[in-house]
């Protein structure tokens, strides 16, 4: 009785465990977005060239949902120009789609020396936001995909460098 | 998804614990799952689903009161926010003019980017009055756009919300949401 007592507890404290770790260590590694509807997407760049956001298929991707009016959008982008530099040898390739005012996006990327492509868009991009998971239309809203384009962590709000770096350090 | 066995994986359960120790064992199971339920669900989620819907967050209603003034109200639900600047509201159809909106005092928010903000926290009404080109019985669609964000360090698209008002007899109203 007190054996078949211990191991069940064992057993429940163990998937507890089991659990609890998986909440709490694995942001990345499951998601039901779909991220087709990104990749098939086409935006214009800060130039106005359009640009299929397939093309850097391949890479790992973070693509990031984010507005000049939203200060956590702000507050990330240096993490990830600073990554961008440091880890786009390795094949990491960040991507923003600003849902903005094409002049503010410019001036804010050069004044901040963005050094990843920026795409830009209106309710279109709204809409890929939310065909991307983003159903509540909170910004920022950031996709990680991995090499072969499935998405691997969705995340609303500014990202800390430490939380991303653990995502895509396993990706790349 | 249904699990069938064949009949003789069925003979597994006598190895089980729960078999040999009936109800004691039973009910110890049924603690370590509910203890099991709390705990994972008080843990932390990256699946971000913790923040309200917009709708929730920016809880929006209007009126017409006598006089002829719009009264545009939102219950903001605690820790959430919306800026007085990025309000913007319009009237359809077009020959209905709109006075400038009188806004409440707001609150100073402080801000690394944009520096000082004046937001609305809690419930805020705005008072638009009608300067002219409405008629008893009219009914106008009320076309208001906001934005706010949550404290918890996301914002949110720009809302657009509408709003069927009728006039009725001398300057009271009845509304209908779209």
């Amino acid at each position: 009785m007190i054996r078949a007592l211990g191991i069940s507890l064992f057993v429940g404290l163990a998937l507890l465990a089991g659990i609890a770790g998986y909440r709490l260590t694995a942001p990345h590694g499951f998601s039901q977005v779909d991220a087709s509807g990104v990749l098939k997407a086409t935006l214009p760049d800060l130039e106005g060239v359009p640009q299929t956001i397939s093309r850097w298929k391949g890479h790992v991707l973070v693509v990031n949902f984010w507005a000049t009016w939203c200060p956590p959008c702000l507050e990330e982008i240096p993490v990830f120009v600073r990554l961008q530099r440091q880890m786009g040898g390795q094949g990491l390739q960040f991507l923003g789609i600003a849902i903005d005012e094409r002049d503010r996006v410019v001036n804010f990327a050069r004044r901040n020396g963005i050094n990843y492509p920026i795409m830009i868009g209106q309710l279109d991009a709204i809409e890929l936001s939310k065909t991307a998971g983003n159903q509540r239309g909170g910004l920022p809203y950031t996709l990680v995909l991995d090499r072969s384009g499935r998405v691997v962590s969705q995340h609303y709000g500014a990202l800390t460098e430490q939380a991303l770096v653990a995502i895509v350090a396993e990706l790349l | 998804m249904r699990w069938i066995f064949p009949a003789s994986a069925l003979s597994v359960r006598r190895y089980l614990p729960i078999y040999y120790l009936g109800r004691d064992m039973i009910m110890l199971t049924r603690w370590l799952v509910g203890v099991l339920l709390v705990v994972v669900s008080a843990l932390p989620s990256h699946a971000d689903g913790d923040f309200l819907e917009p709708e929730q967050a920016f809880r929006f209603s209007a009126k017409l009161s006598s006089g002829g003034v719009l009264e545009v109200r939102y219950l903001i639900a605690d820790g959430y926010y919306m800026y007085r600047d990025r309000f913007l509201f319009d009237v359809e159809p077009g020959t209905v003019v709109l006075g400038a909106a009188r806004f409440p005092p707001g609150q100073w928010h402080e801000d690394e980017f944009f520096g000082r903000s004046e937001i609305f926290r809690g419930d805020v009404t705005i008072e638009i009055p009608i300067v002219s080109g409405m008629e008893h019985g009219q009914t106008i669609r009320l076309v208001a756009i906001s934005q706010g964000c949550a404290d918890a360090g996301i914002c949110y698209l720009p809302t657009t919300q509408t709003m069927d008002l009728m006039l009725l007899g001398s300057f009271g109203a009845t509304t209908e949401e779209r």
